[in-house]
C-alpha cells in the first residue's frame, strides 16, 4: 500500500475541499480561511516523508475514485475515475460549485426530460443532476 | 421480528458480510446526525449535504452487503450496536460536530479505505468485486469529508481539545473491525486473514490517521 499516496488523496484533499468549498454562495457562510491557512493545506505533508507530488494543490481530487495498482503487492492508490466536473479546482471559471442531486438550483430540464447542470454551473462531490 | 441467524452459521462468509451490513446501516445513522451537527453549528452547507449524500451511499452499501449474505445463505439483519450520539456529554454543539467528523471520517472511515483497497485487490467473487469497488469509492469520499471538518474547524479555532478523545476514537474504530475466527482463504470473498487486516490498520493509522490529525495541532502521542 502507498500509504504516502493515500494520506495524500484523503487527508490533504480533503482540505483542498474544505478550501475550494461545494455549495456556491453557502460556503461564504463558513468561516473565512486566510492564506496562510490554505497554503498549509495543500502543503506536501512533512509526516509523511514530504514527497507528496509538488502540484498538491491542484491534484487532490474532490471524490478520489481509489484504484489499487495491478500489482496486489504493492496496492498503490491512483486518482482515477474522476469525472471532469467533481473536482473543485477543475472549476476555473470561476462558476459556483453546486452539490446537484440534491439542490434544484443546480439543475434543469430540458425539454426531452434529461436533467444537467444550469449553465455555468459545476457539480462538486463527484454529484450528478438526477 | 427474529434477529438471530437462519443460516448456516459455520459460513464465515455470511457471517462477516451480515456485520458489515449492519455497520453500514449504522454509519447511514450517524451521517445522518453528523449532517444535522455540522448545520447546527454553522459549518458550510456544502459538509452537511455531503454528509447526507454519505448516509444515502451508507444505505446503498448496506444493500450490496444484503446480496453477498444472501449469496451465502438467508440471514437476518442485525440490529444497530451502538447509540446514535458519538462522544462524551460535555462538548459544545461546536465541538460535537468536529467529534463526530473526526470519529467516523477521518478515523473510521480512513481505516475502511485502507482495508477496501487491500480486500478488493483480492476479491474475486463477483457480489463482492462489485460492492468492495462501489463501497472504496464512496468511502474515500466519505473520509475526505471528515478531513475537509477539520480542516474548517482548525481554521477556525483551536482543535487541540481533540487529543484526549482520539485514544478512545482509535479503540473504538478498531474494535468495530472484525476479526474471523478462521485461518481459510477468504481473500476472494472480501475477507482478510486477522494478521492482515491487523497489518493494515496498524499502518494507516500511523502513517495517514495520526500524521491527519498531528498536521491540525492535535497531539497525537497517546494514540501511537
Amino acid at each position: 500500500m502507498d500509504w504516502k499516496r493515500l494520506f495524500h488523496v484523503l487527508v490533504v484533499g480533503g482540505s483542498v475541499l474544505a478550501s475550494k468549498g461545494c455549495g456556491g454562495k453557502d460556503e461564504d457562510k463558513g468561516e473565512a480561511r486566510d492564506a496562510a491557512t490554505l497554503s498549509d493545506a495543500t502543503a506536501a505533508p512533512e509526516d509523511t516523508g514530504g514527497d507528496a507530488p509538488a502540484d498538491a494543490a491542484t491534484s487532490p481530487p474532490a471524490d478520489a475514485g481509489l484504484d489499487a495498482a495491478d500489482d496486489a503487492g504493492d496496492a498503490a492508490v491512483e486518482v482515477g475515475n474522476l469525472a471532469p466536473d467533481a473536482s473543485p479546482e477543475a472549476n476555473q471559471s470561476g462558476a459556483p460549485n453546486c452539490f446537484c442531486g440534491t439542490n434544484p438550483k443546480c439543475c434543469v430540464v430540458h425539454g426531452d426530460g434529461m436533467s444537467v447542470p444550469a449553465d455555468g454551473v459545476v457539480c462538486c462531490w463527484n454529484t450528478r443532476c438526477p | 421480528m427474529p434477529l438471530t441467524a437462519v443460516a448456516p452459521a459455520e459460513d464465515p462468509v455470511g457471517q462477516v458480510w451480515l456485520v458489515r451490513e449492519q455497520t453500514e446501516y449504522e454509519a447511514a445513522m450517524h451521517f445522518a446526525l453528523l449532517a444535522g451537527e455540522l448545520v447546527a453549528a454553522g459549518f458550510p452547507a456544502g459538509l452537511a449535504q455531503a454528509a447526507l449524500r454519505a448516509s444515502r451511499d451508507e444505505l446503498e452499501h448496506a444493500a450490496l452487503c444484503r446480496e453477498v449474505v444472501a449469496a451465502h445463505g438467508a440471514l437476518a439483519p442485525l440490529p444497530p450496536r451502538r447509540g446514535l450520539r458519538l462522544g462524551p456529554a460535555p462538548l459544545s454543539r461546536w465541538q460535537r460536530a468536529v467529534y463526530q467528523a473526526v470519529a467516523l471520517s477521518c478515523i473510521t472511515e480512513t481505516l475502511s479505505v485502507a482495508l477496501l483497497l487491500e480486500m478488493r485487490a483480492l476479491a474475486r467473487d463477483p457480489p463482492v468485486v462489485a460492492a468492495v469497488g462501489r463501497i472504496v469509492r464512496d468511502e474515500s469520499r466519505h473520509s475526505q469529508l471528515g478531513w475537509a471538518v477539520l480542516d474548517r474547524a482548525s481554521a477556525a479555532g483551536d482543535v487541540a481539545w481533540l487529543s484526549a478523545h482520539v485514544p478512545a476514537m482509535l479503540r473504538a474504530a478498531l474494535d468495530s473491525e472484525e476479526l474471523t475466527a478462521t485461518d481459510d482463504d477468504l481473500g476472494g470473498h472480501g475477507v482478510l486473514p486477522p494478521a492482515r487486516s491487523r497489518a493494515v490498520t496498524d499502518a494507516v493509522v500511523a502513517q495517514v490517521i495520526l500524521p491527519g490529525l498531528a498536521r491540525h495541532g492535535i497531539d497525537v502521542s497517546a494514540g501511537c
